[in-house]
């Protein structure tokens, strides 16, 4: 059950909320969500698990901490939205802007031990599942900042990254 | 003074401007940063997306690297940075079961952490363990300008991690203050900037953004001060698309706390790489 599932992955407890909106009331990116938080949670209380799955909402958290930082039963709707990506992402329940963002960014991790930006931006203009008019205002920006001498293209490398190597493969295998 | 740094991926990257003023500008002051040798990634948003317990060893390895070399404070200029850090920080102190845990993950690649680290945002650091009255005996140039002060989420929020209150913190404001600025009052002081989301729904994030600084102005600041890297570059390099999609001119200044505390200082404009950024020539000082 995907509640269970969430209470492992996140060590928070969905069945402890009682519903006030608090969440929702404090979500910044509310306004485009299929549900909001106080919603999925319900939706999860009950076994809703595929509305929860396809939702937007899980994409859209921020992770600004809003909800939790309010929540007066002292849940975290951050750590399960993190919990319910996590899922969706074994699932492969994932729209493919967002996957793309994610794979580069642990491909960065795994590779460099760092995030290098001025490649990863580039990589994501291209191949990111763009829109035409935001592949546009991405190269606009992407002038400018190359104008300013933003963007740099130095490999910036760890020194032990297969340190971080090791670490991912030995958690990727444990459930979830 | 020697304190231990954490400049995370966005300062060696797009923000490297925060990373030069923040130098320059604690070098001025006399506190003196070593840098965690061989740090690597925070994982920020995408990591804990993907595999929580990753994220958390990510952040681990990073404050195990820095207890290693004698570090007892890290400064982590970057929210995210310090939010990642800080939190995994406190877990290990208050939770004996996810210590065991997560160390045993570490010891496979010869590491251990035990708590001996304090992680620290470079605002909190200034204000409270430096202090702003020797803060205030160092400026040179006094900050004539109504300042809007722009916290966003991720050194106020969680609990676990917050230096004050999300509600309405006065941290930076005290800190401009000190510059001789006057702090503004506004709405979105902590209201999320969008992060990351600029990335997969950039819409969505445009609106946020143009919301901070239609706030911002509405006050009448006539600049706008961030503290972290993924804020600015929100509200900073967004802010032309942003006026663009809300069809309001949001035209304003955005700088690092560092590069203002920098100009009070008398640094010069390279010392704080003004010119990097994109609202550079709005700065009228």
């Amino acid at each position: 059950m995907l509640l269970e599932d969430v209470k492992r992955i996140s060590g928070e407890n969905p069945l402890a909320c009682y519903q006030c909106g608090n969440c929702t009331g404090s979500c910044p990116m509310e306004f485009i969500m299929d549900y909001g938080p106080r919603r999925i949670i319900h939706l999860l209380q009950i076994g809703y698990d595929d509305e929860v799955l396809k939702s937007n909402t899980i994409w859209l958290c921020s992770s600004c901490y809003n909800c939790t930082y309010r929540c007066p039963r002292r849940i975290s709707f951050t750590k399960i939205a993190y919990a319910l990506k996590n899922i969706a992402i074994q699932k492969n329940i994932v729209p493919k802007k967002v996957k793309v963002f994610y794979e580069t960014f642990l491909r960065h991790v795994l590779e460099f031990g760092r995030l290098n930006e001025g490649l990863f931006i580039n990589e994501l203009v291209f191949k990111g599942g763009k829109s035409f008019n935001e592949i546009v205002r991405d190269i606009n920006l992407g002038m400018k900042l190359w104008r300013k001498g933003k963007i740099k293209f130095k490999i910036s490398r760890i020194k032990n990254v297969k340190d971080i190597k090791k670490l991912y493969e030995i958690v990727r295998g444990d459930k979830y | 003074m020697k304190i231990g740094l954490y400049p995370g991926c966005s300062l060696e990257g797009l923000e490297n401007a925060y990373l030069v003023s923040l130098k320059n500008t604690f070098k001025k002051l006399g506190i003196e940063l070593v840098e965690i040798e061989d740090w690597n990634c925070c994982g920020a948003t995408a990591i804990p997306s993907i595999n929580l317990k990753f994220s958390y060893l990510l952040s681990l390895r990073n404050l195990a690297l820095a207890e290693k070399s004698g570090l007892n404070i890290v400064i982590a200029p970057c929210s995210e940075c310090y939010n990642r850090l800080a939190y995994v920080n406190y877990k290990i102190k208050t939770d004996d079961k996810f210590k065991e845990e997560l160390n045993k993950y570490l010891n496979e690649i010869g590491l251990e952490y035990n708590g001996n680290v304090e992680v620290k945002h470079p605002v909190d650091f200034l204000v409270r363990d430096y202090g702003l009255e020797k803060l205030r005996k160092n400026i040179k140039r006094e900050i004539n300008k109504k300042v809007a002060c722009y916290y966003g989420c991720l050194f106020v929020r969680p609990k676990e991690v917050a230096i004050e209150s999300a509600e309405n913190p006065r941290t930076m404001d005290d800190m401009v203050k000190a510059l001789g600025a006057e702090p503004v009052e506004y709405e979105y002081k902590t209201k999320c900037c969008g992060a990351s989301i600029i990335i997969t729904n950039s819409d969505a994030a445009l609106k946020l953004i143009g919301d901070i600084l239609y706030s911002c102005k509405n006050a009448g600041a006539e600049i706008v001060v961030t503290s972290c890297p993924l804020c600015h570059s929100n509200l900073d390099m967004q802010q032309e698309n942003a006026s663009r999609l809300l069809n309001k001119d949001l035209s304003i200044p955005v700088l690092y706390f560092t590069q203002l505390i920098g100009i009070a200082l008398g640094l010069d404009e390279d010392e704080l790489a003004l010119n990097k950024n994109i609202t550079y020539e709005l700065i009228k000082l």
